[in-house]
């Protein structure tokens, strides 16, 4: 309501006919609508969203009504009515920008999870499956953000690459490669903590935001608040499909950024910790990573070297929790949950 | 041209500084919404508790106080505990800007959910891209129950000693 009054403050400043009595009923006017429209903001649901968008175009012909009736030439009038109803729709695409909710990233999340699963298969070994969602699920819920719109879901990979990623939303994936590497349940909640932290921290969220914002402030506003700011043209797919492909981008192409990777390690190593699992284990599965050649390609290129990310770890010098031991359930849940992989990689 | 003496200005001043104090203790925690599709209400601030509600997607929640990264609230007669990931303080459930597309969360969402279906997807399969929508499915309807996830802690030697154990 402010924005419009200064708006219109300043363009009535160029129309000395204007008289002050005037310009006071068409505040009146503005304010009185702006009233409905907040009324209407109280309900909920689509009805809200209905309400809202049908009080928008109402106040938008009022106001062009209104502008006429004062005196206002046609396109004068026309051309205000355009630039307020065009601040509001580009306000709603800045708000939109900003934020990006847990159901949002669930569905964006779901579509480029559906991608990566068609580019790699998932293992059909529910066994091991179930185990690693074991192990990802308890380390997530010591996650900074144990609870995601749908939760945590892990997959294995049927890629001997050495892998694991996340995606917005909750989903992890460990490739088959990457399970033959570490070497106890300790190294592999560390490897799925890496990649919670990730979804926990918000990178691939905060990719798409800034995305979405890049697109609201270059100068294509008009487009933006058409694809997020509106109703009538918010089931504009191609700008949710612009958010799948900003996700893809990263996981493809051009990662989170090593200051994210290290921030992963860092908050990763953590998570492990508090779930009751020795941190250094981070550390372990980085020095074997580092002497991988497997490891060099696929998603991990886009990585820091795994070396330098191990350095960075040693200096914060984890220790286990203070209830830590060694277990031999533990050991050999593993080893049963992993004797589903069959003997070294043939691929 | 107006002009504003310096105690005029430091009373506008004072006035705004204590208008955004008082909306921001007004804003904060007197409600919540719940925000994801599978929310708890525990009988203690922590994980491995008894569950005493599971409040639905966009319910307004009391805030009775807060203990870390838990909130105390009163959902209906109920009182419990619930974590902060689950909630927010918006209504973004139910404004214009999470409609993009079909991302508009309600109960039907998540009844829809289940089947994998929402006009994205639907998008994908009329243009026959390749996405693999029955493995999204298959892996989402992955999930251990906590009390499996409590005895695995257990068994694996993950807890102190003095833990306790679940309360259903």
């Amino acid at each position: 309501m402010i924005i419009h009054s200064i708006l219109l403050v300043s363009m009535l400043a160029g129309q000395p006919s204007a008289s002050a009595q005037v310009f006071g009923n068409v505040l009146h006017t503005i304010e009185g609508i702006g009233k409905s429209v907040t009324k209407n903001k109280e309900a909920s649901g689509s009805e809200a969203e209905s309400a809202q968008e049908a009080a928008d175009n109402e106040k938008d012909a009022t106001l062009g009504k209104t502008l006429k009736s004062i005196g206002f030439g046609g396109k004068t009038a026309d051309g205000i009515q355009k630039s307020l109803g065009f601040g509001r729709r580009t306000k709603q695409a800045m708000e939109s920008a900003r934020n990006l909710d847990p159901a949002d990233e669930r569905q964006i999340g779901r579509v480029a999870t559906a991608e990566i699963l068609a580019k790699y298969s998932p293992l059909d070994n529910e066994g091991l499956n179930e185990y690693v969602q074991t192990v990802g699920q308890v380390v997530a819920m010591s996650s900074d953000r144990p609870q995601t719109f749908s939760g945590y879901h892990f997959q294995v990979l049927n890629t001997e690459e050495v892998n694991a990623l996340s995606i917005p939303g909750g989903f992890v994936f460990v490739t088959k490669g990457m399970l033959r590497l570490v070497g106890s349940e300790d190294e592999l909640a560390c490897v799925l903590a890496h990649e919670v932290a990730h979804v926990a921290l918000g990178h691939g969220s905060s990719a798409i935001v800034k995305a979405r914002r890049m697109k609201t402030s270059i100068g294509i506003a008009a487009d933006a608040s058409k694809t997020y700011g509106s109703k009538a043209s918010g089931k504009d797919l191609a700008a949710l499909r612009g958010d799948v492909k900003a996700v893809m981008e990263i996981l493809m192409r051009t990662g989170y950024g090593h200051d994210k990777e290290f921030e992963a390690d860092a908050k990763g190593a953590l998570y492990a910790q508090r779930t009751g699992y020795d941190p250094s284990a981070m550390t372990a599965v980085l020095r074997k990573l580092e002497s991988s050649a497997a490891s060099q390609g696929g998603f991990l290129k886009t990585h820091p070297k795994a070396g330098k990310r191990a350095m960075q770890l040693e200096k914060a010098e984890l220790q286990p929790p203070a209830w830590y031991r060694m277990s031999k359930t533990r050991d050999m849940r593993f080893a049963s949950a992993l004797a589903a992989l069959g003997g070294s990689s043939g691929e | 041209m107006f002009k504003i003496s310096t105690r005029e200005a430091q009373r506008t001043i004072a006035i705004m500084v204590l208008l955004a104090v008082l909306s921001s203790v007004a804003a904060f925690g007197e409600q919540v919404h719940v925000q994801i599709a599978n929310a708890k209400l525990k009988k203690s601030p922590q994980w491995f508790t008894a569950t005493v509600e599971e409040p639905a997607l966009g319910d307004t929640l009391d805030v009775l106080k807060k203990a870390g990264d838990w909130y105390q609230v009163k959902a209906g007669d109920m009182t419990g505990w619930i974590h902060k990931s689950a909630v927010t303080t918006k209504k973004a459930k139910k404004s214009r800007a999470s409609t993009v597309g079909s991302t508009q969360t309600s109960a039907d969402d998540i009844t829809l959910a289940g089947k994998g279906f929402n006009e994205l997807e639907a998008d994908y399969r009329k243009s026959g891209e390749t996405v693999n929508l029955e493995a999204i499915d298959a892996m989402e309807a992955r999930s251990v129950e906590e009390d499996k996830l409590m005895l695995f802690l257990r068994k694996g030697a993950l807890l102190p000693k003095s833990a306790k154990k679940v309360k259903k």
